[in-house]
């Protein structure tokens, strides 16, 4: 499912914080198709990369590119725009409207005509939320008139995820998509992200959950003091053996390090 | 409201990682509330006409065409305002310098009339002015972040040293009979200021479900700060000061009213009438944290004390019951909303 140009990449990102170099040189690549993970302790330089990528920080040096198109992303409004999805861990959804609702949250459909600007187009969005659902195989109790916060945790998750899927036109980045949730709830968010790597997107997760990661990365990017140490794709990858890298960066095990 | 299933098409098969389980306790009274529109509020109907039915035979007098009208039009001077209030806490917000904008913007009339400005002249100018306080409330509170309820108890100090600027401590007469008709005429048999509050309360009502500026106020109070709504994209700040203005425009309007109907612009009146319009707007079940309301039950709400401030007075029971109904009510409301939102005993 690997394409040759990446749906987006970042080149020798650089970011210091006074005399702390938070990230050194590091490159990803997200094929359409493929999920990448990206690992390390804490403290590796995991969240200043993905805000990076984000639009949320600026990177000192290195470069951003969409389709590989040079692009800047000036904040994660920006990010979002040019088709770079982001799920937070906090989820950004408002509990006491519904899914249809939070699809749609801050990029509601107006209707024409006069006063277009601020009418909802209520038919239409409810529509469209219904059918990406199902096209992802997510069941909820109601998309309509019921409020998210009366949803488990899972749930939320899931409306999270395909909110992202919905408005992505390159990639979905995944701040800990399966913290905070049970067996069977991890289960339904672990199938959900496979199947929006199916439907053609570019997925990026970033996990502690070791074991979700190597059942789901197919491209797997470790960090270590801010520098990417290992680079790993086409693999099947272990717990154990991703540990290892994650905790001594152990160069013997990086087969295949990309160019 | 339907509730729409998303199974129903051949593409998604009960799978094993579907989440439906979850849910398989039916909270039959949430499905009951969210089928049957304004359900929430049967208990604020209830109590309206039990009111209504114990007054009337207390007095004979309640029944009366004319006192109706006489509590609608009461109604209706905090009613224009409780509407707009319900969106401004459905957002998030608070803000406690409304009365003072009505008495504020009162005086304006009043005296631009008495300085020979036309009536649609001086209307104006009171409710530019009170807009303007709305913009900086608005803009101190979302653009600088500062608390609403110290922002605004502040600006509503000072919006009375300005009314009792503009009036010179004086209580003045406003002659136009052009605005007298706004406070005391009718139109249809039907008193002006209560077309006023219909047409406020199908205005707000409308801005809250069927656009995207209701939907954003809803996302911001949904969560403390308006955290989510602002990840999520919606440009709060920009939401919030729209509230902050639309409260004190409601309020400049009401105050116009008032003055029609008093006939005076008064710098001094109308204080701690902020808290009853609040506390009419939380018996109509909107939280005080933000998030959830209805203009519906606010409707419901600012009448139930309208008619019970009605009732006191027919009665004569005198100020003292006014004073301890209000208290009364005031702090069931706010008890029942934190038991409802929270639960008893927790913060």
């Amino acid at each position: 499912m690997n394409s040759d140009k990446p749906a987006f990449e970042a080149r020798n990102l650089s970011k210091q914080f006074g005399h702390i170099e938070a990230v050194v040189d590091v490159g990803v690549t997200f094929h359409r198709g493929e999920i990448t993970a990206i690992v390390g302790d804490n403290g590796a330089g995991k969240s200043t990369l993905v805000k990076m990528l984000t639009g949320a920080l600026r990177p000192d040096e290195g470069e951003i590119l969409l389709d590989g198109e040079k692009v800047v992303l000036n904040d994660p409004l920006d990010a979002r725009r040019k088709g770079v999805e982001v799920v937070y861990q906090e989820l950004a959804l408002a509990p006491n409207l519904d899914v249809t609702a939070n699809v749609f949250l801050g990029r509601e459909l107006r209707r024409d005509g006069i006063f277009g600007f601020n009418r909802l187009a209520k038919k239409q969005m409810i529509e469209s939320a219904r059918k990406e659902l199902s096209g992802l195989s997510i069941n909820l109790p109601s998309l309509t008139g019921d409020e998210l916060g009366s949803m488990s945790g899972g749930q939320r998750q899931c409306v999270a995820v395909a909110r992202a899927a919905y408005w992505a036109s390159s990639v979905v980045l995944m701040d800990e998509p399966t913290s905070a949730l049970g067996l069977r709830e991890s289960r339904a968010v672990l199938d959900l992200v496979k199947r929006i790597r199916d439907s053609g997107l570019a997925v990026g997760i970033i996990s502690h959950a070791l074991p979700h990661v190597a059942e789901l990365a197919d491209h797997l990017v470790v960090l270590r003091h801010g520098r990417k140490v290992s680079d790993l794709r086409h693999g099947d990858f272990s717990v154990p053996q991703i540990m290892q890298l994650i905790l001594e960066g152990n160069p013997a095990a990086t087969v295949g390090v990309e160019a | 409201m339907s509730t729409v299933e998303p199974t129903n098409g051949d593409t998604a098969q009960p799978s094993p990682d579907d989440l439906s389980v979850e849910s398989e306790e039916p909270n039959r009274l949430r499905k009951l509330r969210s089928s049957v529109p304004g359900a929430q509020h049967f208990g604020l109907i209830g109590a309206l006409l039990g009111v209504g039915f114990i007054v009337s035979r207390l007095t004979p007098f309640f029944w009366g065409t004319q006192n109706l009208l006489n509590v609608g039009t009461a109604v209706s001077f905090t009613g224009i305002v409780a509407a707009i209030t319900t969106a401004v806490l459905i957002g998030g917000g608070l803000d406690l310098s409304i009365a003072a904008v009505m008495a504020f913007s009162g005086a304006i009339v009043a005296v631009t009339l008495d300085n020979g400005a036309s009536a649609p002249v001086a209307i104006a100018i009171a409710l530019g002015a009170s807009a303007l306080v709305g913009f900086v409330n608005g803009v101190l509170i979302s653009y600088g972040g500062i608390n609403a309820f110290v922002i605004t108890v502040g600006m509503q100090f000072l919006v009375r040293g300005f009314a009792f600027r503009v009036t010179g401590g004086r209580v003045v007469r406003v002659g136009s009979s052009d605005v007298r008709y706004l406070g005391q005429g009718d139109l249809l048999g039907i008193p002006v200021p209560v077309w006023f509050m219909l047409a406020v309360f199908g205005l707000v009502g409308w801005l809250l479900h069927t656009t995207v500026w209701g939907r954003h106020w809803y996302a911001i109070g949904g969560t403390p700060g308006g955290a989510m709504a602002r990840l999520a994209g919606i440009p709060v700040k920009r939401r919030r000061l729209q509230l902050y203005v639309l409260s004190s425009l409601a309020a400049g309007l009401s105050g116009v009213l008032v003055a029609g109907f008093t006939t005076v612009g008064d710098a001094n009146g109308l204080a701690g009438l902020e808290l009853s319009i609040l506390a009419g707007v939380i018996l109509g079940g909107t939280a005080l944290m933000g998030g959830r309301g209805t203009v519906f039950g606010t409707l419901l709400g600012v009448l139930l004390i309208g008619v019970i401030d009605n009732a006191i007075q027919l009665l004569n029971y005198g100020i003292s019951a006014q004073f301890l109904f209000l208290g009364t009510a005031l702090l069931l409301a706010v008890i029942y909303d934190h038991i409802r939102t929270e639960g008893w005993g927790k913060s």
